[in-house]
């Protein structure tokens, strides 16, 4: 899987500063996902046992889910966790590796900008309108505003990543996925 | 007709160019939906848009992280070893017993755990070292492993069912118990290849010694954890105690507190847990989203609805259908990766599937069956390379060549399971219907 040069090699010093960066969308993401873990526990085990059921536990693990995956988009997007078909990787040319990537990678952050500005117009839209969610009366706008810029964020990453490929770079070894 | 089959000409060949599917999917679609709506991409990027911040917001999918959650930290508790301890105690002095016991504990483990490449690279660190101990031959030992693993996604909690679930809105709840008993047909079949094989060349498994019984009852009561994670998430969910989503955020905190009492976790994994389960998320999550997008551009196409005229013209009778799209998968299976072939084929089948009058959950099962063959089917066996990453010193090819007989049970099993729907569909009529 390894391509021009092996991992732990000298990467450039651009790539481990967004690294660091990245750690703290990691941790975010980390906290959600606990957070979102005992949300559900506490709701049930107050139905079940207490007879008094968390209000809004619905509204809540919604805003959840989505900054769960959209914090955590970025960083898998940045390790090149996503799914792809590689049943070619063996024959196709080495040499133009690095080049495929990037142009992949370009029109997959084309695409996510597209939908990222359409998302932030959305949450605009529900500013004007003072849209909130049914039962906390939360405003709707600030996950859609999330949502939009976390999205631009992860299309400047894929960005990057394609330029880190056509330099010759592999991205971070990848882990496991379902 | 002729804009999905350019779509679906166009999807393949960005896939194959390794874009990813999520991508893939999304960026079709909504081309396709522009073009078929006159060429309005303003109104396709809206309905991309709603999809991304619709469907990630939607609170049916919380139950996707808190699943992997839940099998992420059953993986690092090491569950595995204690359930490979006391199913080799009841079958390790048989011929080829190692590897019944790694069936066995596959199965189990994929009871509390929904994926089959966590469950077959967990099992592997625990089932690969004992069976070489015992001079087990090398194909036989790593097939058993990857073919046990495919079980992940059969036994409940199945994350690929949860997708599946999702996408043609049919009961999770009816889904999981419908796994149930195929799951365990597909652990006697297993073992049954297992006998097969030690019965040709008796050298490739030979016995371990036996365990008397009150080895057996301690060996048994080292899995006390798991059966109790299974049955209280399982358990609550059949007696309708709560709702496959609540379950998993259960299960993942009861596995949250397993991993807990035995001391594997410390800052630095409880964190890279929950980021390795939030990150799984995020890339399945694009992805349906992107299946989602590109469902909405098939259907606006109308490719349901010929793929159906088409059956109708060619008088073909609904099993003969069902026969073909099954070859369909087999064959993909060859090539493509399990997820990316559920979502590709999905949104394209299941309507025709409903409208011959078969029913959801069993289509469920015998696609999610399918999938699990895809997983050991060469040359793109996903399990197969999972597991020659964790034993570096196995060839993929001896693992393939192992396989060959648990592949030919899983035809058979997958046979019995679209002739005989009962198999399928008896638990949950039984529970729920």
């Amino acid at each position: 899987m390894s391509e021009a040069r092996e991992p732990g090699g000298v990467a450039p010093a651009w790539t481990r500063a967004v690294d660091r960066a990245l750690k703290l969308l990691e941790v975010a993401s980390a906290v959600v996902l606990l957070a979102l873990m005992a949300l559900t526990c506490i709701d049930v085990a107050g139905r079940e046992l207490a007879n008094a059921p968390l209000n809004g536990a619905t509204e809540l693990t919604r805003l959840a889910l989505a900054a769960l995956v959209f914090c955590a988009l970025p960083v898998a997007s940045w390790r090149d966790q996503h799914i792809v078909v590689d049943l070619l990787d063996n024959v196709f040319p080495r040499a133009l590796v690095g080049w495929r990537q990037l142009v992949v990678n370009l029109i997959a952050a084309a695409a996510l900008t597209a939908v990222a500005v359409r998302a932030w117009k959305f949450a605009g839209r529900s500013v004007e309108y003072g849209d909130v969610t049914e039962y906390l009366h939360l405003p709707v706008a600030p996950i859609v505003y999330l949502i939009a810029s976390l999205s631009a964020l992860t299309a400047l990453l894929m960005a990057l990543n394609g330029i880190r490929s056509a330099m010759g770079y592999p991205p971070p070894p990848r882990s496991a996925d379902v | 007709m002729t804009a999905a089959l350019i779509g679906f000409a166009a999807l393949l060949v960005l896939v194959f160019l390794r874009l990813p599917i999520a991508i893939a999917m999304g960026v079709v679609g909504y081309v396709g939906f522009a073009a078929l709506i006159g060429w309005n991409w303003n109104a396709a990027l809206n309905m991309a848009a709603h999809r991304l911040v619709d469907t990630a917001q939607d609170y049916g999918l919380s139950v996707l992280p808190l699943f992997i959650l839940m099998g992420t930290f059953v993986s690092r508790a090491g569950l595995s070893s204690e359930l490979y301890a006391a199913s080799n105690a009841f079958l390790g002095h048989r011929r080829g017993g190692l590897s019944m016991a790694t069936i066995v504990a596959c199965g189990g483990f994929s009871a509390i755990c929904g994926s089959s490449l966590a469950t077959a690279a967990t099992m592997a660190k625990v089932a690969m070292p004992s069976m070489r101990r015992y001079g087990y031959a090398d194909d036989l030992a790593s097939a058993s492993i990857a073919a046990g693993g495919t079980l992940g996604i059969l036994i409940p909690p199945s994350v690929i069912l949860v997708i599946y679930g999702l996408l043609t809105e049919t009961s999770i709840r009816e889904l999981f118990a419908a796994g149930f008993l195929p799951g365990l047909l597909g652990v006697l079949f297993y073992m049954a290849a297992v006998r097969f094989v030690v019965w040709r060349r008796p050298e490739k498994g030979p016995r371990a010694e036996r365990t008397d019984w009150p080895g057996r009852w301690r060996a048994l009561r080292g899995v006390w954890g798991t059966v109790l994670l299974f049955v209280v998430v399982m358990g609550g969910i059949y007696v309708g105690a709560f709702t496959p989503t609540e379950a998993a955020g259960i299960g993942a905190a009861g596995a949250f507190v397993i991993a807990l009492a035995r001391r594997s976790l410390s800052w630095p994994v409880l964190l890279d847990i929950l980021s390795d389960a939030a990150r799984t998320t995020a890339s399945l999550f694009v992805v349906l989203i992107g299946a989602l997008i590109f469902s909405n551009f098939v259907n606006r196409a109308g490719l349901p609805d010929a793929l159906r005229d088409l059956v109708t013209a060619a008088s073909l009778s609904p099993m003969v259908v069902i026969g073909m799209i099954l070859l369909v998968y087999i064959v993909l299976g060859c090539v493509f990766e399990s997820l990316s072939m559920l979502l590709l084929t999905v949104p394209i089948f299941f309507p025709l599937v409903q409208q011959l009058g078969f029913d959801l959950v069993w289509f469920g099962i015998v696609v999610v069956v399918v999938t699990e063959i895809s997983l050991i089917t060469p040359p793109v066996g996903l399990n197969v390379f999972v597991l020659s990453g964790v034993l570096r010193d196995v060839r993929t090819g001896t693992i393939f060549r192992g396989v060959t007989p648990f592949w030919c049970v899983d035809i058979l099993r997958l046979t019995v399971l679209v002739l005989v729907p009962a198999v399928s569909l008896w638990l949950p009529a039984f529970l729920y219907r």
